[in-house]
């Protein structure tokens, strides 16, 4: 049975139109093309992180994600990728980006294929992506897609057509979006999923060699709990 | 059901008058809270116990003590006491002599502390917080079951033969409670011992909390303590009332829109919605603790802060009559009422020495020198 794949794009964004929604929908699009070409379905979902701004920083503030943030919450840790796209602003993530890194669990992100995306006025400010946006998520052990895709203005088509065409950004989206499917195809992800082939082991690392310490009946608890060791190992007897 | 109040004596401005109380008047507020308790019929006073500025209650035993002078029935607990930091050895010390002297009025919730730095303070790695809780409380367990201890481990000088004065009263060891937020070993340690687990939801949606509940009381099940049911729970909480629902939210605004902990952040009509924060009429505060049931089942002990974000003095006083004429009576009929008859009240030194006596016979309280002697440590038979 084909598997249905939920990709899910957060974008920081902060004008309507902005060329980072341009750039996110490219490389949902470019993942959606590639995934379907092996088969599979997508189910593809975005987020404006600009509607979540107070959110964010509440929760970085009380320690616990608000009822309006908890959906985000749900979203990242149920996807089985994430499109992560952001301006560039002084050679780094923008901050909302940066907020909703810092404000979540950072286990969330753990073995999550992730497709990183940023736009700047130029490409002056490309490597940023790569020395600045690509080490956080490494750091947060996220699965990183090859191919990191920036977009100048220029790429959108307004310049001179030599610059635009030279690696054509289609054909950046369209090499990332291919990585991602191959690594989603290649199982890249899955044991920390929650899709539809998990077959129910969530917490299934947790060890429970202790005599007596089956966990057995454990109750359903959500990953922030996932450091749970039974009382037989903390003792050592 | 047990209903009371716990502080962390925490020295706050008062944002609508920039007033700072000195230290001394903090703690004269702390005993005139936990006296007034008393007068309005709560049961529990608890106290924090913090090494840093701005707290003032870092010896909990010397202020429960003080307290416990001038109370009668008010049981006197703690909110918490550092497991982590503290020499097992004294906990077992400080405390079996703070129930003596207040007949048995005692228990404590253990934690591990409000920050980082206090570990260093009391010479203790704080890259080791979970397993000094471990252990720690492992020993004092023992320092309070087993007149002689030897014992061996981590964190602190072997104990000989060992005996921990004075025994615990009537030979019934205060009860304990384990605090903790976020971390699910600490449920899990409560569920082994049989001990009770204090989850203080203040700051905390009720969703995370009642997983911590539903975790602590299936392993409570699993160690064969009872049934998940009547494991023993405790919850905190936090109101702020006036007859008039709108005085006293036009009153408390400023207080939480200031408050060290929550100040800058959600709204408090976000924060009332989604923590037990509430700030309305007395009823209203009926209403959405009656609720809390639903959530962690039957429990046994209710917790409220009260005197926090730098409320003054008066008003202090004011909120604790109300919570105990208006608030607590309600919910204590209402509570019991739907209690199942298999499970337990709080937690009682009296009810603790009944279910003793009724497993192993009554105690013979009579000085026991052939356990241990307890000028040289050693046993009759151990010495020469």
């Amino acid at each position: 049975m084909p598997r249905t794949y939920r990709v899910l794009t957060l974008t920081a964004g902060l004008s309507t139109p902005s060329s980072t929604r341009m750039l996110a929908d490219q490389l949902t699009a470019a993942a959606r093309t590639a995934l379907e070409a092996t088969g599979a379905g997508v189910e593809a979902s975005t987020i404006e992180l600009r509607e979540h701004a107070h959110d964010l920083t509440d929760a970085l503030l009380s320690h616990f994600p608000g009822e309006r943030l908890r959906p985000v919450v749900d979203a990242i840790r149920e996807a089985d990728a994430v499109i992560a796209v952001t301006p560039i602003f002084n050679v780094g993530p923008s901050g909302l980006f940066k907020l909703l890194i810092d404000a979540l669990d950072k286990d969330l992100w753990r073995g999550k294929p992730v497709l990183l995306g940023a736009t700047a006025g130029t490409a002056r400010h490309s490597l940023a992506l790569d020395f600045a946006i690509r080490p956080m998520f490494s750091y947060l052990r996220a699965e990183l897609v090859p191919t990191a895709v920036f977009a100048a203005s220029a790429d959108f088509g307004g310049a001179s057509a030599a610059e635009a065409s030279q690696d054509p950004l289609v054909e950046r989206a369209h090499r990332a979006g291919g990585e991602l499917a191959a690594m989603l195809s290649a199982g890249v992800g899955r044991a920390d999923g929650s899709g539809e082939t998990d077959d129910g082991s969530e917490g299934a690392d947790r060890d429970d060699d202790a005599d007596d310490a089956s966990v057995g009946t454990s109750p359903a608890l959500d990953a922030e709990f996932s450091d749970f060791v039974p009382m037989g190992r903390l003792l050592g007897h | 059901m047990q209903f009371g109040i716990f502080t962390i004596a925490d020295i706050t401005p008062d944002p609508t008058t920039g007033r700072v109380p000195t230290e001394h008047e903090r703690l004269e507020l702390m005993v005139e809270e936990a006296k007034l308790a008393e007068q309005v019929g709560l049961d529990v006073f608890a106290i924090g116990e913090h090494h840093n500025p701005p707290f003032v209650t870092s010896s909990p035993t010397t202020t429960l003590a003080y307290i416990g002078a001038q109370t009668k029935d008010l049981i006197l607990s703690t909110a918490t006491t550092l497991i982590t930091t503290n020499d097992p050895v004294k906990i077992a010390e400080d405390y079996a002599m703070l129930q003596h002297l207040t007949n048995g009025r005692v228990d404590l919730v253990m934690g591990r502390g409000n920050t980082g730095p206090v570990y260093p303070w009391f010479g203790k790695d704080i890259r080791k917080g979970l397993e000094l809780a471990i252990e720690n409380y492992d020993l004092l367990h023992r320092l309070w079951r087993e007149d002689v201890v030897d014992w061996q481990g981590e964190f602190r000088t072997p104990l000989q033969q060992f005996t921990s004065t004075p025994r615990p009263l009537d030979g019934v060891a205060p009860f304990v409670w384990h605090g903790s937020i976020r971390s699910p070993q600490i449920a899990e340690q409560a569920a082994y011992y049989g001990d009770g687990f204090l989850h203080n939801n203040i700051f905390w949606p009720m969703s995370h909390t009642k997983q911590m509940v539903q975790l602590y009381r299936e392993r409570y099940e699993h160690y064969g303590h009872g049934k998940a049911s009547q494991a023993i729970v405790g919850l905190g909480g936090q109101a702020f009332m006036r007859k008039n629902s709108q005085d006293a939210i036009a009153e408390f605004r400023p207080y939480f829109d200031n408050a060290p902990v929550y100040g800058g952040g959600p709204t408090m009509e976000d924060f009332t919605k989604q923590t037990p924060l509430t700030v309305g009429s007395p009823e209203q505060v009926v209403e959405r603790y009656l609720g809390m049931a639903d959530a962690v089942g039957d429990y046994q002990r209710q917790l409220f802060l009260m005197d926090h974000a730098g409320l003054p003095r008066q008003t202090v006083l004011e909120q604790i009559e109300l919570l105990g004429t208006e608030v607590v009576p309600v919910l204590r009929r209402e509570l019991e009422a739907r209690r199942p008859a298999d499970v337990p009240e709080g937690p009682t030194h009296a009810a603790m020495v009944a279910a003793r006596d009724a497993e192993k016979g009554a105690f013979d309280a009579s000085y026991r020198f052939e356990t241990g002697d307890n000028w040289t440590g050693l046993r009759a038979e151990d010495r020469g």
